[in-house]
């Protein structure tokens, strides 16, 4: 259809019109706040956007989400609100799909007036980026994506650890472990493909050695000669991912070749049911130690848990991960109290002065909270770990090292990388 | 030299497997002229039958028997159900290619409802590994390999000797000359569907024992390669789909161990265009001469 000169004019009135308007309603939208001197002090609810897929393949990460952001709410809002208001917990679909975060973070920001947001996942972080940064949002986002381990975008933050930390972990574990040769096999999955520099960057540091770093294709019927290959090298420990059907082959031919004589260190994907089902769970625990992120234990996560129970009942238990939205929503409400505003910039600037140390620590909102309005410094301790973000604003661990049982098919948990640990074996 | 002729037995083990699917394959196709894109459930269906029967009765033999049936039938329904009737309405291959999709669709689904969408641990003991010439193989590699020989010696004795045979390759070259000649086509078709059906149900097994675990989606996976080894030897023509399955096996497994593992199946497919481009009508093909003639 060709517009005529009159009709483009009238078009771009038409935009301009319903710009202008769109500001006033936005305005009009975000005046539950009032300014001062030391910024934007709320004058109603304070909000928080839970960005996350709700629904598709992947819908149980929004909804650890929004149940990690809701227990948070719930000690917020028995602790004293934020700046003496009550936080509301607002959130949008993005169905784990980069093209549709982009309207989904447009109408939680223009709709719901949110003063930070918890997520996305780093499925879609690169859509979400642009926007939240043009509207300087502090947005903490989680997954595990290697590409933000130096992120430089002031307004993100991630609080759950990087793949490249479980590669540290991966590799500190088999070298406490007295394993100094190392072969790895990944298979030709990018998500899979971020863990070998790690690995090779850790293990050497640490002054093992990498005999060999074999990429395989998934679904074959026979990796036969690779792994003849890694026998003929004679590595003490294998570092691995694959899909589980690649998997029951790769370990069915290690079976067959040297009947699984070196044991075998594997990501988080190698602790889920799937995969072990796949490879057996006697050839599990016999030969694999699956490396992943675990839960910690004290004060922090005593609240959460406690605070869980009230929300959602005793009987109930948390979804994998929705530790890491509550310490999320915490620090940003505890990062808006300590800057005494709700304006982004402020809040950015708090956040490592409520999380890191030095400080008093402290693991609930409202001893945080009451240190905070003391004059103290404070330090806060999540449920999810110390929460202590780096320059880049990322975390570390804690991980285990977890051996499949096979009587009662759980995984039970060896060893424990402190986030300290990890810090210090990080090359 | 030894890691070459290591990599060289390991080939020849996926290429036994691999040459009893593309055989079957390459039937079917040479008495219907359609590429029959659910073959790989056929696999699936033996893989199953197998891992059911061992269960029960804890023995290979029987297990290897139900695959071989379970395939056959299945292979038979196809025909009887869909297949067959599609060619007597004269719907085009392109019509029946799609059907044959849509079959390998419900096939997998009806798989996940009955034994849910995780992997299968089908754990035989493959036994030691034993040098044997200059190739490291297991008891159970020795006994793929022998099966598959032994098999295609009996399909070669099947279509070039018997009278059925006979009638196999007067289908395959003229389905409309056969039947004015007395031949029923659509009879023979059904029965060369079931003979395909028996060796990819006995081909499915081998291929569970072998990966040692599989799902609903395991055979559809392995029918890309199946297909590659068919078009590359000449589709419809079985003597061509045996060497074309023996190469591509090869090819799997010495680009996987001397070039790059994650990229054997983009060379194997690389080497298929190659050969589409050089020989339309695949590596071993005779205008004037049908297979095992």
């Amino acid at each position: 259809m060709n517009l005529g000169r009159s009709d483009r004019r009238a078009g771009a009135w038409r935009l301009v019109a319903s710009s202008a308007a769109t500001v006033v309603l936005l305005a009009a939208c975000g005046n539950n706040t009032t300014s001062t001197s030391s910024g934007k002090l709320p004058t109603g609810p304070v909000t928080m956007g839970v960005l996350s897929c709700f629904t598709g393949s992947l819908a149980s990460l929004g909804q650890a989400m929004l149940q990690g952001s809701q227990v948070a709410q719930k000690a917020i809002n028995d602790g004293g609100g934020i700046l003496g208001q009550q936080l509301t917990i607002a959130h949008a679909d993005t169905q784990c799909d980069e093209a549709d975060s982009v309207p989904a973070t447009r109408q939680l920001l223009a709709a719901s007036n949110v003063v930070g947001i918890i997520g996305p996942e780093t499925q879609e972080i690169n859509a979400v980026t642009p926007i939240v940064t043009s509207a300087k949002i502090p947005t903490q986002f989680q997954g595990g994506s290697t590409l933000f381990d130096k992120n430089s975008n002031q307004w993100l933050w991630r609080d759950s650890p990087s793949d490249s930390q479980l590669g540290v972990a991966m590799a500190l574990y088999a070298y406490k472990k007295g394993y100094h040769n190392a072969a790895l096999i990944f298979y030709s999955d990018i998500a899979a493909q971020t863990f070998p520099p790690p690995i090779t960057a850790t293990f050497t540091k640490l002054g093992g050695k990498i005999v060999t770093n074999i990429t395989i294709a998934p679904g074959q019927t026979s990796y036969r000669t690779q792994v003849q290959q890694v026998i003929a090298l004679n590595p003490d420990v294998i570092f691995t991912q694959t899909d589980a059907p690649t998997a029951a082959v790769l370990f069915r031919n290690f079976k067959e070749l040297d009947n699984l004589a070196i044991p075998f260190v594997g990501t988080d994907v190698t602790g889920g049911d799937d995969f072990l089902k796949a490879i057996t769970y006697q050839v599990a625990h016999d030969h694999l130690i699956s490396v992943y992120g675990t839960s910690v234990t004290g004060a922090a996560a005593d609240e959460f848990n406690k605070v869980f129970a009230a929300v959602n009942g005793a009987n109930q238990q948390p979804l994998a991960n929705a530790n890491y939205a509550y310490d999320a929503v915490i620090s940003q409400a505890l990062a808006i109290d300590k800057a005494n505003s709700i304006t982004g910039a402020d809040i950015n600037a708090a956040m490592t002065s409520v999380t890191n140390p030095p400080g008093t620590k402290c693991d609930t909102y409202k001893t945080c909270l009451d240190l905070i309005k003391a004059g103290t410094k404070i330090n806060f301790e999540g449920a999810s770990g110390p929460l202590d973000f780096n320059q880049y604003h990322n975390v570390f661990g804690p991980y285990a090292a977890f051996q499949q049982d096979p009587a009662s098919g759980q995984q039970v948990q060896l060893d424990v990388l402190s986030a300290a640990d990890l810090a210090a074996a990080t090359p | 030299m030894h890691e070459a002729l290591l990599t060289l037995g390991f080939g020849i083990v996926t290429a036994s497997i691999l040459a009893l699917s593309a055989v079957a394959f390459t039937l079917e196709y040479a008495v219907t002229n359609v590429a029959n894109v659910s073959h790989g459930e056929i696999l699936t269906v033996g893989a199953y039958a197998a891992y059911l029967v061992h269960q029960r009765t804890g023995s290979a033999i029987a297990a290897a028997i139900a695959a071989a049936i379970a395939g056959g039938l299945v292979a038979l329904a196809m025909h009887s159900a869909v297949i067959g009737p599609f060619i007597r309405f004269g719907a085009s291959p392109t019509v029946v290619f799609i059907a044959t999709l849509g079959v390998s669709f419900v096939l997998q689904n009806v798989l996940v409802i009955f034994f849910g969408a995780a992997n299968v641990a089908y754990t035989l003991d493959p036994g030691a590994p034993q040098h044997i010439g200059p190739f490291l193989l297991t008891p159970l590699d020795i006994e793929i390999v022998v099966s598959a020989i032994a098999i295609t010696a009996a399909l070669f004795l099947i279509i070039s000797r018997t009278k059925f045979g006979k009638a196999l390759r007067a289908v395959s070259q003229n389905r409309e000359l056969a039947r004015v000649t007395g031949i029923n086509a659509t009879r023979v078709a059904g029965a060369t569907f079931f003979l395909a059906g028996l060796v990819a149900g006995y081909a499915g097994f081998i291929l569970a024992e072998s990966v040692g675990s599989f799902n609903p989606y395991f055979g559809f996976g392995f029918f890309l390669i199946t297909l590659t080894a068919a078009v590359a030897g000449g589709l419809g023509k079985a003597f061509g789909t045996l060497v074309g399955a023996v190469m591509v096996g090869l090819i799997l497994e010495f680009a996987g161990g001397y070039i790059s593992a994650s990229y054997n199946l983009a060379i194997a497919f690389a080497i298929l265009a190659v050969v589409i481009l050089v020989r339309p009508r695949g590596l071993f093909t005779n205008a004037r001469r049908t297979v095992f003639e």
